[in-house]
């Protein structure tokens, strides 16, 4: 028989997990710069050889989707939004970690932190912001009542789809930071998931229908399994 | 495949959260001294699925790992402290402080609370408190004698009797702290210091970034109709995706439990 059933159900298992990955997306599209990720089929028997000695036919791969989100006026001084592409740099208990997430406030000593409360870095270090009026100007200079704090750390990745993604938005990754010259820096402005609803939407019809065909696939080997059994050496 | 029922059951828990927070919001709009707060969001752990560089069955090296995202969590509920606007009241103890700073006001117990609702009145020992009936800190008596009170954009409060004579009877502090939004609400316009805000630095109004006193003015809350409206719709479309995504997952369970006829 050219088609086993335990391959269809493999193939179901991975419509599964692209579900899962949608649910993901879904769930956060409320959440300040998240980026949705997406799970790919990679056909993996072009050009391969016998199709009767295959393992497996095809394999997924996690891509994520680093394009900006829509950037949101909120008025809230601490709130900073890289319109552009490039990272915050974070100093986590983990070492060093990277985030797109700006919705930063300020600790009791009045260092610049995340929600959950790692200092945001500059490019000299940790950022500590005593003073009235707080300026964060377009290329990432922090101005503290007139005084110059330096610059926020905005860093890129030649290989962003190599980052390790963690909880509350941060990534983690090997490589090496390169820091940008001319990233956009928007204060008072919150960048929005970059979750796309209607792709999503269609998604989830297309995954469920998906599912729905390996059922009948399923069900028909089935049948023509149970005829050969029981039809097997009958002359009519 | 349940994982991504839970999933999208996180979605629609936080987008609940974001809603109650925007009904509280809403329902404050006429509280004096009342600052909006906000939900913040941020991601679940991811589950690893597939490590980044191991090797498939057919000997290529991936060069990226399978994580999927467990879902959202909300992280905090922040306080916006921005500036609310001034209606004008003529009462003479009602106070808008423009600029950085809290009112404070005793317990009762001995602790202190800071607040920005102004709308101060005098009790039956001719004490300034505020609408609680918790006095001010420091303490300010106004004397029977005393015909008007002017209270200056630095905070001194002075009356003047019957005769004309002007005499001070008391200076109002403000408290600032450098994280605001590490503040706690206790309810009745009320908050309290935590760790995160650190200890105040409590001195007389208009000086070293504590703003100044308007008197006759209050601070109506900070409270933004259009933007509360505007993520109230967000809101509701966000559920209703994270329940389309139930709902798909629901099926998919479905026709799996029909393959065996």
């Amino acid at each position: 028989m050219g088609f086993d059933v335990h391959e269809i159900a493999a193939a179901c298992e991975l419509a599964m997990r692209r579900m899962d990955a949608v649910a993901g997306n879904v769930a956060n599209v409320g959440t300040p710069g998240f980026k949705q990720e997406y799970l790919v089929l990679i056909d993996e028997l072009k050009g391969k050889g016998n199709p009767a000695r295959r393992e497996e036919t095809a394999r997924l791969e996690l891509q994520i989707d680093f394009r900006p989100g829509i950037v949101k006026q909120t008025g809230n001084p601490f709130d900073i939004a890289l319109s552009g592409e490039g990272f915050f740099t974070v100093q986590t208990a983990d070492g060093t970690a990277y985030t797109r997430k700006g919705d930063f406030t300020l600790d009791k000593d009045g260092f610049l932190i995340t929600q959950t409360g790692d200092k945001v870095l500059g490019e000299g270090g940790p950022l500590q912001i005593n003073g009235q009026v707080v300026n964060v100007e377009g290329d990432g200079s922090v101005v503290v009542d007139g005084v110059s704090l330096g610059k926020l750390n905005i860093v890129t990745f030649n290989n962003l789809q190599g980052m390790k993604r963690g909880a509350g938005g941060y990534y983690r990754t090997e490589e090496k930071a390169v820091r940008m010259d001319d990233p956009v820096v928007r204060q008072a402005h919150i960048e929005l998931s970059n979750v796309n609803v209607i792709k999503e939407m269609v998604n989830m019809i297309d995954i469920q229908r998906t599912v729905e065909s390996y059922q009948k696939l399923m069900q028909t080997i089935s049948d023509e399994d149970r005829q050969a059994t029981s039809r097997v050496g009958k002359l009519v | 495949m349940i994982r991504s029922l839970y999933t999208a059951a996180t979605g629609m828990a936080a987008e609940q959260l974001d809603q109650d927070v925007v009904a509280n919001n809403l329902a404050n709009i006429n509280t004096y001294g009342f600052k909006k707060s906000r939900a913040n969001f941020q991601d679940l752990m991811y589950q690893v699925m597939t490590k980044a560089g191991s090797i498939s069955s057919t000997g290529i090296q991936l060069p990226a790992g399978i994580e999927i995202g467990m879902g959202v969590r909300p992280v905090s509920t922040q306080k916006i402290f921005t500036q609310g606007d001034f209606v004008q009241t003529g009462n003479s103890l009602d106070l808008a402080i423009e600029g950085d700073g809290f009112f404070q006001v005793d317990s009762g117990t001995g602790r202190t609370y800071y607040t920005r609702a102004g709308n101060f009145k005098i009790n039956k020992d001719g004490n300034v408190v505020n609408s609680d009936g918790l006095q001010i800190v420091p303490s300010i008596s106004i004397p029977s004698t005393a015909v008007t009170i002017t209270i200056d954009k630095t905070g001194s409060v002075s009356v003047t009797d019957q005769q004309g004579a002007v005499s001070q009877v008391g200076q109002i502090q403000l408290a600032r702290f450098v994280n605001t939004a590490g503040l706690t609400s206790i309810g009745r316009n009320l908050f309290d210091k935590t760790d995160a805000s650190g200890e105040p630095t409590v001195g007389n109004p208009n000086v070293d970034g504590r703003g100044s006193i308007t008197q006759y003015f209050l601070e109506l809350s900070n409270v933004n109709v259009i933007d509360e409206m505007v993520k109230m719709i967000a809101g509701q479309r966000n559920y209703e995706i994270n329940s389309k995504a139930v709902q798909t997952a629901d099926a998919m369970l479905g026709i799996v439990n029909n393959l065996k006829r």
